[in-house]
């Protein structure tokens, strides 16, 4: 499997976002990116895909869209639609239907921060999912950086610091909807989950002087989505954007922080009767079946199963376990940085039958 | 898995899949073990510790089922003669326990370890994991790249019903 990074979930100039394509796509060829994908709110941006280069490297940006009820309020229900290959914003005031609409076109619909809080210091409301009796998306974004600014900034001085020193801020994603994933993952679902960066470099002006909150250069350094494709990237638009639309449907990735250190390199896979599953695949329970873990640096180890713990280890850079039981499979690590335990890796998981 | 050693470590460090199988931990011969797993006795391969003359022991990697060719383990390692040991010596010369004796616990000790051929129409054999009560079961190229195994036609099917 070949990995690659892939940053989701960026506003450019043609919804809220301050960046431009050329702008976002330089940084994040600065940031050695591979893949990114913008998502503009209710405008499926036509005709900019693709290669972008600068001083002799490449990205692929890809386009898909944030759809939500623009009449709603309080605002709820945003998705995140990606490949679907059409504008889809008419769906938007009834989430099933979109969500239907979206399997027609072939494409995927993430739930786009889930779980979150008001930040009322500066009129941000809570963008929440609320309609949670629809069905048949693909999966929800386990974690969004800017809902995680909004829900850690409870007085101003947080914000102040969190604005000025947003390495500080990331810890891991809401334990709602940590709780959430695991919960439909132990009926037998199969839930892929992504991180999304929600960027927008919003810019504040004081005096003469502005200020970048969050500029995308930051987010690329930060919350990444690594995917394991079934072969490389090819520079073909349309050949690599199947590829990453497939290991993103089934979840053959995992959510990475790479900002206290590079999570590339991380694996995890289940041995059973002499077959290898990766994230996302589903293997069939034998008996002797083996996970394997592996980080790139040693850091707490969970091994969860339907939200259970099956085993936990600390300060190893890998880990084997036979399994008994059938059910989801993933994995937590988390590090220390800037003196606090953050969340460092969540797999996506093996579904052992 | 209750049971990490050395050889799990060893195959976590070379980032190598395997199946960890935990057995009863009493001494088992390769076909107790294969019954108790489940598994056809001729994958699950046992170590036969061999002697010669002035020379560090092999280690002979042969089916469940099978007895270990003294005359064909000497004629693959040019030895005019070769010994099978008591189980006491085969546990003083590797520093393991009957049951639990494996190459994969061996390696980088001197050991030579020669795998029988039959093992080459599988795609993955099992073997003991260094100590009773640990089982594992890992592709054969990966065995033989660990341990630098030649691989030679060196046992014949055991008259005893037991091995």
């Amino acid at each position: 499997m070949k990995e690659i990074t892939c940053n989701i979930h960026l506003h450019s100039t043609y919804s809220d976002g301050f960046g431009t394509y050329s702008s976002i796509s330089a940084a994040a060829i600065a940031a050695n990116l591979d893949v990114i994908i913008l998502t503009d709110h209710n405008v499926w941006v036509k005709g900019l895909e693709g290669y972008y280069e600068n001083a002799g490297k490449r990205v692929l940006v890809l386009t898909g869209e944030e759809i939500h009820n623009q009449d709603r309020y309080p605002q709820k229900n945003h998705m995140l639609v990606l490949g679907a290959e059409a504008e889809l914003a008419t769906f938007a005031s009834q989430p099933q239907d979109l969500i239907n609409a979206v399997r027609q076109h072939g494409g995927l619909s993430f739930l786009a921060h889930p779980d979150e809080m008001a930040l009322k210091l500066v009129n941000e409301t809570d963008i929440t999912w609320v309609d949670w009796n629809a069905n048949g998306y693909t999966g929800f974004e386990l974690w969004n950086q800017f809902s995680e600014l909004k829900t850690v900034s409870r007085t101003p001085i947080n914000l102040l610091r969190n604005v000025f020193f947003p390495q500080y801020i990331a810890t891991g994603p809401a334990v709602e909807t940590l709780t959430r994933w695991d919960k439909f993952l132990s009926t037998g679902q199969h839930l892929a989950v992504i991180c999304g960066a929600d960027a927008h470099a919003l810019r504040y002006h004081l005096g003469p002087f502005i200020k970048t909150i969050f500029p995308y250069r930051f987010h690329f350094s930060a919350l990444n989505n690594h995917l394991l494709l079934a072969e490389a990237l090819s520079g073909e638009l349309e050949h690599d954007k199947q590829l990453i639309y497939a290991a993103l449907r089934k979840g053959s990735s995992f959510i990475g922080y790479d900002l206290p250190a590079k999570t590339t390199g991380f694996s995890f896979t289940i041995t059973s009767d002499e077959t290898v599953a990766n994230m996302g695949d589903t293997i069939e329970l034998s008996r002797g079946a083996t996970a394997q873990i592996h980080l790139p640096y040693p850091a707490e180890i969970r091994l969860i199963q339907n939200g259970e713990e099956v085993i936990h280890q600390f300060g190893k850079d890998r880990l084997s376990n036979s399994l008994v039981k059938p059910g989801a499979y993933r994995v937590e690590c988390y590090c220390e940085y800037l003196g606090q335990k953050r969340g460092w890796i969540f797999s996506n998981p093996i579904y052992v039958i | 898995m209750t049971t990490t050693n050395n050889v799990t470590r060893l195959l976590e460090s070379k980032k190598i899949p395997f199946e960890a199988f935990e057995l009863p931990t009493e001494k088992l011969g390769a076909l107790e073990t294969a019954q108790i797993m489940g598994v056809a006795p001729e994958i699950v391969f046992k170590t036969i510790v061999i002697t010669r003359e002035k020379k560090k022991p092999l280690l002979c990697v042969i089916p469940g089922p099978n007895e270990v060719e003294l005359k064909a383990v000497a004629a693959v390692c040019s030895e005019k003669k070769v010994h099978l040991p008591t189980q006491k010596e085969a546990e003083e010369l590797t520093g393991l326990l009957a049951g639990g004796i494996s190459p994969l616990a061996l390696i980088n000790k001197g050991f030579s370890v020669i795998l029988d051929e039959s093992a080459k129409k599988y795609q993955a054999i099992h073997i003991s994991g260094g100590q009773r009560g640990l089982n594992i079961k890992l592709s054969v190229a990966s065995l033989i790249s660990l341990t630098n195994a030649r691989v030679a036609s060196i046992s014949i099917p055991s008259t005893n019903s037991l091995s």
